[in-house]
């Protein structure tokens, strides 16, 4: 599974939308994102990515779009 | 100088024609722009140039020191960050609580609040500090953007990072944004002097002013008048903001997107002061300890953004009521759709369903609006008293009044593709025409405007 559909899968997880967010659609924006669900993203995020997401980093900026989050975690990762 | 007045426009005129002749130059078009603003401050008042150009100098140096900074160092990071923060709010406490402390004198002494710069100019420094957005090396440009005169007075709160980057790009404005512009500052006018002043002349304000002299459906008629009224008001001053910033090269972030057809609160805010709303949940609740982690964040802390987002708006019990309202609303609806999801799982929502839960959002959002625009408590009080008189007469309703009613609420429900659609026509169409399609407004505003205008009613904020 690429990264991309690993972090689709997160969003499906934790909102309720038919179909796939495009790579820069505002996830805010659109609602499909919002601060209630924004906890369970990052979660899901470390979990299905195994990686520990710092306290300083969790701005919604950060997880606006699919691009931004992907961004955010090859920086993670390098 | 208020933003409606013809003095104003004479203004943005000149400092477009300004701008327009020296595109070529960036930095010729950057001091135009400072000494616009510059110009447009010290017309409110002689002190705001010098006030608001030291106060963003040091947003400036704080930005320029945490670029600098490595990430690493948290603590001096922390600190510099918390100058801005405190400079900001203390601006900020200083133009609301002075109404207070010194009563009607204040609008000589601060005519202008300070509410929209100081949410913007934070975001320059917190974006800098969390390092979600590149600061500037550019003194000028800086200036620049955190003095706009455009926004200045009630918004887009914009980011000071995004207004930096357009403005340290060559100019650059074609036939659809010229159209855009023209077309967004015509509508701007339609909603406010055509819409807004006549509903707030002729029905809101009479019935605010003395609910006991009005049945029970008539007040709720004023409720429903004060809804347009604020909405036409607000959303026809930001597309004038937004047109005259086109003008100037700008793109400017829209601040409202038919509100009143919100699903349910959450969305509300998705809609309505979409720019406020943002700055709130990125600078305001993310701010707040845990709040990307502790589930019961989403709980507690919209009622404490709520609180203060009430305060923002001024210092007094039905300014801090409408936000409690609100941030209680949200939470009441987390909970709610927590528990249905736990229930029914996800349900599919009918178009029955639908239109229900518009007619109960819209409804808790003009309940929200009786605290807004009520003076006082009791006036607030008052007015919910008389629904309950469940008194029927409308006979002060009159069709003129019914009318404007409608075109708002068709006006409204204006889908934004048509908008666009529009936009690419009239930024295609001849020079002649376009210019005879805003003579047309222009004359349409004239013939059909009542009395002289009224102040935009977020320039109070």
């Amino acid at each position: 599974m690429s990264r991309q559909q690993g972090i689709l899968k997160v969003i499906h997880a934790v909102a309720d939308i038919p179909n796939d967010p495009a790579p820069d659609e505002s996830l805010f924006d659109s609602g499909t994102l919002d601060s209630f669900t924004l906890p369970d993203l990052v979660t899901g995020l470390e979990k299905e990515f195994d990686v520990k997401i710092p306290d300083a980093d969790l701005v919604p900026e950060r997880f606006d779009t699919v691009t931004k989050i992907e961004a955010y975690l090859d920086g993670r990762k390098n | 100088m208020s933003p409606l007045s013809p003095a104003y426009f004479a203004f943005a005129a000149i400092v477009i024609t300004l701008c327009w002749a020296c595109y070529r130059w960036k930095y010729a078009r950057l001091y135009i722009l400072l000494i616009a603003n510059g110009f447009f401050l010290a017309r409110l008042a002689w002190f705001y140039p010098v006030l608001l150009l030291t106060a963003a100098t040091i947003d400036f140096l704080v930005g320029f020191e945490l670029q600098r900074l490595p990430r690493e160092r948290s603590t001096p990071r922390l600190a510099l960050v918390s100058i801005s923060v405190i400079l900001n709010v203390g601006l900020l406490a200083a133009t609301k609580f002075t109404p207070i402390a010194v009563g009607e004198l204040y609008r000589w002494v601060f005519p202008l609040s300070l509410s929209f710069y100081c949410f913007q100019s934070m975001t320059y420094t917190i974006d800098v500090y969390r390092g979600t957005r590149p600061g500037t090396r550019s003194y000028l440009t800086h200036l620049t953007s955190a003095s706009l005169f455009t926004v200045i007075v009630a918004g887009p709160i914009n980011r000071i990072s995004d207004l930096i980057k357009q403005l340290q790009q060559p100019f650059d404005l074609t036939p659809t944004q010229g159209g855009r512009a023209f077309l967004l500052i015509s509508s701007g006018l339609i909603k406010k002097l055509l819409i807004a002043d006549f509903l707030s002349n002729n029905v809101a304000n009479r019935i605010f002013d003395t609910p006991t002299l009005y049945s029970g459906a008539e007040v709720l008629i004023g409720v429903y008048a004060y809804a347009l009224q604020i909405y036409f008001d607000f959303s026809g001053y930001t597309d004038i903001a937004m047109g005259i910033s086109q003008l100037l090269g700008l793109t400017l972030p829209d601040n409202f997107n038919r509100p009143y057809r919100s699903l349910n609160l959450a969305d509300f805010w998705r809609r309505w002061h979409i720019t406020f709303s943002n700055w709130l949940r990125d600078y305001l609740y993310f701010s707040l300890p845990n709040a990307a982690r502790w589930k019961g964040a989403g709980y507690v802390y919209p009622i404490i953004v709520f609180f203060l987002g009430g305060l923002w708006h001024g210092i007094g019990w039905p300014f801090v009521l409408w936000g409690l309202l609100h941030g209680v609303g949200l939470t009441t609806l987390r909970t709610f759709q927590t528990l249905r999801q736990k229930i029914q799982g996800k349900p599919t929502p009918t178009p029955w369903g639908r239109y229900f839960s518009i007619f109960v959002t819209f409804n808790f959002v003009c309940l929200t609006w009786i605290f807004f625009r009520s003076p006082d408590v009791a006036t607030a009080l008052a007015i919910l008293g008389r629904f309950g008189s469940m008194t029927l007469s409308v006979e002060n309703i009159s069709l003129p009044m019914v009318g404007v009613m409608l075109a708002g609420v068709a006006l409204h429900a204006i889908p934004p593709k048509w908008f666009d659609r529009t936009v690419e026509i009239f930024g295609r169409a001849p020079f002649v025409v376009q210019g005879a399609g805003l003579a047309s407004v222009v004359l349409l505003i004239e013939l059909l405007s009542g009395r002289g205008s009224t102040s935009f009613v977020y320039s109070n904020f």
